[in-house]
Formats: structure tokens, C-alpha cells, sequence
């Protein structure tokens, strides 16, 4: 949310560019522009200078929406950017990225490498940022983010079915709460529950839309450590029941690879590593050989095991989270 | 209980002893404390008591002030006559009304002013100008304008409650959490159900407040108009009862006027608390 808000207040600090046109000026680094008039190129390798940052004065979004219809995502050149960030300013440098239907992708990266970006991207919610690219996501999306975010002033049942009309809308509200445990719970208020019993009325507010693409924000972010375990087999189920894509932003190893059927590892915006859990399905254990392998690999990936222990190597790699 | 006598037992004397601190502790150790049965009579009865033993230790002249009994009996001889009872149902009426129109007109602008930015731009700026100018100071255009009939008096009384509820409910429903917003947003949420479901319901404590102070307004805007120019209500009761010296009365008009404030101010207090339920406040 930090960098959002720094996107806010950009305006008045940033010199805009003389010629500051609605799209950003095409660098002269022999790529050809990809498809769509907005499509900036690339800054490979090299930090240009601020006054090359792309956004235009007003700071406009050119993004071209599209709905799927088999509820896949399909995202492709998409470029964001805050003017207060490091560098030029872009936290998406032209990402492409293709979700199946059913598909559960989670994204891994450092603070600040732009998956919360991408997510508030896909869930249409980032109105305050430069930025151009194609995304096509499936009609109904819900997003799920890392505080519960229910309405203090409705009860629990009223929160799950926020904006759902129709008679069969609070049965089905009911349902989906007795399916992550919380039937009889209906009437409380939601400062009366816990934290992760809020987080599950969350769960059960996205699932009642019956959602073709889940978007979730690090929602076990602030549950402990035991309440998160449980998280996570409420989620892998109620997955599995209701089959939308999801779209998991983390910066938890071991949650993307117990969760996730493809772990993607972004970097500066970009994607680094994008790699297939080839464990069983079920639950999987971390003791898993495979496992190891692969939460090696995620960590090299975003640059754990270099920074932080140089000259050791690394006995625990869950220490360096 | 016998789970508590337990560890009592078990502790040292020291502990014993302490015994009053630890049933303090039952309540929040930096909330103002246990809250006290029937509380908001205390005050009251006090400045009673206090009325009543002055009249009758003489220390307060029966010529300044009445005695509480004496008011008591004028009281009960008014409304033997029907004068009481007359008077006050105009009175009631001209608030309640004007109280009424306040609440719709103070509600409505807010709405508009705090949803859209052209509402904003044109409405807030006249409010808050409204605001620097006492209604006392505007009743005589208003006498010019609307006479000085049912209608001047009505008008003068929405004039004084319609700004506190647009204030106060314009600044609840501008701090509503921007989270809550971009809730609506990702359930799609209609513009419609975004102001029920979430603006209306955000903006309920901002306007409970307003009401508070819109109620206790709407009646001390009836005292001035009613005392300027009436042929009936509390305050043309008052008014008489000044020229021909009789204080008991004037005193009864007061009282009542206190009562009535006092009363609905609980009132809103008892709906604020009920429509409220879902907070968690230092009160609580």
C-alpha cells in the first residue's frame, strides 16, 4: 500500500517531460514496440535517468481491458508505474503472464518487486498509476486481501453477501460459511471474531461470487503461524471444490509451494523464474526432497541465498526468509 | 465462584490485601471506569437538591427564583387549566417540524456534497458561511421575508439545525476508510448499494453526533423565535408571564424547556447506542 500511496502524492515532485504525450516515447534500443500503440520499451540493464520516466503529466492509466469468457487471464506487455520509485519509476517492465482456467499460480518477490502490483492490476483497482498493456481476465473476479477488510457495521452473514441481490443470495451465503466453518456465526459482528475467523468470512465473501479468477493479496499474512497451517487446508479445499484460477501474491516460500501448482518469482518487475510444483497433490510435505529442491531454487530465485549468508551455505533456508 | 477462591487461598498476604485492586481490575485500566446505575440523573438530581435546599434555607430570594415546589404546584394549576398542555403541543409541533426539514435538508446536502465533486464545490462553501452567521442574526430578513408567522418560525429553526447535521455528517462520511471503498469497487458494488451498504452506515456516527447537537439546537431556536413574536407556545407563555412578574411561570417554561432538550438528547443517545452496537469504544 506504501508505494500506492506514493503514487499519489507523484504529481507535483516530477518534472514532466516537455513532450509528455498520453504514451510513453518509444526508447530508441532497437526492439521493436510490441503490439498496441502503448507499449514502451525497454530500459534493459541500464537505470535511465528520471526525466525519462513514461508517465505522462496526468498520470493516466492506457490499459486495454478485455473479458475471457473460459476464465483464463492473459496478460501481456503490461508496464506500471509510481513516479516515486526507484529507478525510472516502473514497477512492471513489459510482464507477460498466461493463467489457465483452474490454474492456481502463486507469485513470490521481494518487497517492492511488484506483485501487489500486478494483482491490484488484474483486480482493476489501480486508478491512481501510470501504466499501459493488455490484461484480459475472466468476468467474475474476486479478490481476497491481507486484512479481512469486512464491514464493521454489518453482520457476518451481511458482509459474505455484500452486493449479491436475489433470494437464493443468503442460503448461499450461509452455505459457503458452514463450508469454512463458521455456520452459526451468521448474526456476530465481526470485531467479535478472531483474526483468522474474519480471514475465513473473507474467503467465504469471494466464494460466494463463485469466482472464475481468485485474486489473494498475502492473505495469511497477518495470522500466526498455526492459524495460517489451518488457512492453508481451508484454502487447498475449497479450491479444489470450486476450481477458479488463483492469482496468490506472497512472500512465503513454503506457502507458494504447498498452495500453488506454478510459483512465479518476480524481480524489478519483472518475471524471474516461473516454474511448476511437480509435487503430489494433497498435502505436501516439506520434508519432501523435492520439496527442499524447489524452495532452493525459489530462494536463489529471489535472491536469498546470495545477499544474505555470502560466504555460508545456508543449513536452514526458511532462516533467511 | 469457587474456581476464584482457589488462588486466593493460594496467594500470599500481600496479594490478600489487595484485594479492592483486583476487582478494579474488571474493567479497562485506562477506560473511565465501572459505569455507574442511572448515571445520567446523577448530575441532575444534584442541581435539584441544591435548588431545593436554597429556597428553603432562604438563600435563594423567592422573588429571584422559585422554589421547586412552588414551580411544581404552577405547573400542576397550568395544566389543570389546559394552558400547559396547549401551549407546549405548539411548541412541539414548530420544533419537531422545523427539526424534521433540518435533518432531511442537513442529511441530503452532506450526501451530495461528500459523493460528487460539483456538490462539494457548491454546497460546502455556502454551508460553512451559514455556519459563521447566528440564526438570531438572520431573523430579522427572515421576519422581512416570511412574516412573522408559522413559517419565519419554522424556517429559523431548520436554519439552525440543518448545519451541525450537514457538518458532521458530511466529515463521517468523507473519513470513511478508503479500504471499504476499494471493497465496493472489487464486489461490484452499484453506486446505490455502495451508499447503503457502506456510506450511509460509515457515515452513521458522524450523523448520530449532529443529531445530538441538531435536537438540542432545534429547541433553543424555539426559544427565540417563540419569545419575538407569538401568540401561542412555551415561550409567548414566558413572555406573558414576564409582564405581569409572575417568575414561577417563567421558571416552569425553563424547566420545561430543560426537561425537553435533556429528554431528547437521551433519546438520541439510547438510538446512537442501539444503531452503534457494532463498535468497540472506550465507553464500552
Amino acid at each position: 500500500m506504501a508505494t500506492h500511496a506514493r503514487g499519489l502524492t507523484r504529481a507535483p515532485g516530477i518534472p514532466a517531460p516537455p513532450d509528455a504525450s498520453e504514451h510513453a516515447p518509444a526508447h530508441a534500443d532497437g526492439t521493436p514496440a510490441p503490439a498496441g500503440p502503448a507499449a514502451p520499451a525497454h530500459a534493459d540493464g541500464r537505470t535511465p535517468e528520471r526525466s525519462a520516466v513514461p508517465p505522462p503529466a496526468h498520470g493516466a492509466l492506457a490499459d486495454e481491458r478485455t473479458t475471457t469468457t473460459d476464465g483464463s487471464v492473459v496478460v501481456r506487455h503490461l508496464d506500471r508505474a509510481y513516479g516515486l520509485a526507484e529507478g525510472d519509476g516502473r514497477v512492471l517492465r513489459d510482464l507477460d503472464l498466461t493463467i489457465a482456467p483452474g490454474e492456481f499460480v502463486a507469485i513470490l518477490g521481494r518487497s517492492g518487486s511488484g506483485k501487489s502490483t500486478l494483482l491490484r492490476a488484474l483486480a482493476g483497482l489501480d486508478h491512481d498509476v501510470h501504466g499501459t498493456g493488455t490484461v484480459a481476465v475472466p468476468e467474475r473476479v474476486s479478490v481476497v486481501f491481507q486484512d479481512s477488510r469486512l464491514l464493521p457495521w454489518a453482520r457476518v452473514l451481511d458482509n459474505v453477501t455484500l452486493g449479491l441481490r436475489g433470494p437464493q443470495a443468503r442460503a448461499l451465503g450461509r452455505e459457503r460459511l458452514a463450508e469454512v466453518g463458521l455456520a452459526g456465526r451468521e448474526r456476530a459482528w465481526p470485531t467479535e471474531l478472531s483474526g483468522g475467523e474474519q480471514q475465513r468470512v473473507s474467503l467465504a465473501r469471494s466464494l460466494v461470487r463463485e469466482p472464475q479468477l481468485l485474486l489473494a493479496d498475502e492473505p495469511f499474512g497477518a495470522l500466526d503461524a498455526l492459524t495460517r497451517l489451518r488457512m492453508h487446508g481451508l484454502l487447498r479445499d475449497l479450491c479444489a471444490r470450486h476450481r477458479p484460477a488463483v492469482l496468490l501474491v506472497t512472500h512465503d516460500v513454503d506457502e507458494a509451494i504447498v498452495l500453488a501448482e506454478r510459483v512465479v518469482v518476480l524481480d524489478e518487475g519483472r518475471i524471474a523464474l516461473d516454474v511448476p510444483v511437480a509435487l503430489d497433490d494433497g498435502p505436501r510435505d516439506p520434508a519432501d526432497p523435492r520439496f527442499a529442491a524447489l524452495r532452493a531454487l525459489l530462494l536463489g530465485a529471489l535472491g536469498a541465498l546470495g545477499t544474505l549468508t555470502p560466504t555460508h551455505p545456508v543449513a536452514d533456508p526458511r532462516s533467511t526468509r | 465462584m469457587t474456581t476464584l477462591t482457589a488462588p486466593r487461598a493460594l496467594a500470599s498476604p500481600r496479594a490478600l490485601s489487595r484485594a479492592a485492586t483486583t476487582r478494579r481490575r474488571a474493567t479497562r485500566r485506562l477506560g473511565p471506569g465501572r459505569s455507574i446505575p442511572g448515571g445520567a440523573a446523577l448530575g441532575l438530581l444534584a442541581l435539584v437538591a441544591f435548588w431545593a435546599l436554597g429556597s428553603a434555607t432562604g438563600f435563594i430570594d423567592q422573588r429571584t427564583l422559585s422554589a421547586p415546589w412552588t414551580v411544581v404546584t404552577t405547573a400542576g394549576e397550568l395544566i389543570e387549566s389546559g394552558r400547559l398542555q396547549e401551549n407546549l403541543a405548539v411548541s412541539a409541533q414548530r420544533a419537531l417540524l422545523g427539526l424534521l426539514l433540518g435533518i432531511v435538508l442537513g442529511t441530503l446536502l452532506a450526501l451530495v456534497s461528500g459523493l460528487t465533486r460539483v456538490g462539494e464545490a457548491l454546497i460546502d462553501g455556502p454551508v460553512q458561511v451559514k455556519r459563521a452567521i447566528p440564526s438570531l442574526a438572520l431573523l430579522p430578513l427572515l421576519i422581512l421575508w416570511l412574516g412573522i408567522g408559522e413559517t419565519m418560525k419554522v424556517v429559523t429553526i431548520l436554519l439552525g439545525v440543518f448545519v451541525p447535521v450537514y457538518i458532521h455528517t458530511h466529515n463521517g462520511l468523507r473519513t470513511i476508510d478508503a479500504r471499504y471503498v476499494e471493497l465496493a469497487e472489487t464486489v461490484g458494488l452499484s453506486r446505490w448499494q455502495f451508499v447503503r451498504r457502506v456510506v450511509l452506515p460509515g457515515a452513521l456516527p458522524g450523523f448520530l453526533l449532529g443529531l445530538r447537537f441538531a435536537v438540542t439546537g432545534a429547541w433553543l431556536s424555539l426559544v427565540v423565535v417563540e419569545q419575538i413574536n407569538g401568540t401561542a407556545g412555551i415561550g409567548y407563555m414566558m413572555e406573558l408571564a414576564r409582564t405581569y412578574g409572575q417568575t414561577e411561570i417563567i421558571v416552569v417554561g425553563l424547566v420545561l424547556y430543560g426537561v425537553l432538550g435533556f429528554g431528547s438528547d437521551a433519546l438520541v443517545r439510547l438510538v446512537q447506542r442501539r444503531a452503534l452496537a457494532w463498535r468497540r469504544t472506550l465507553a464500552d
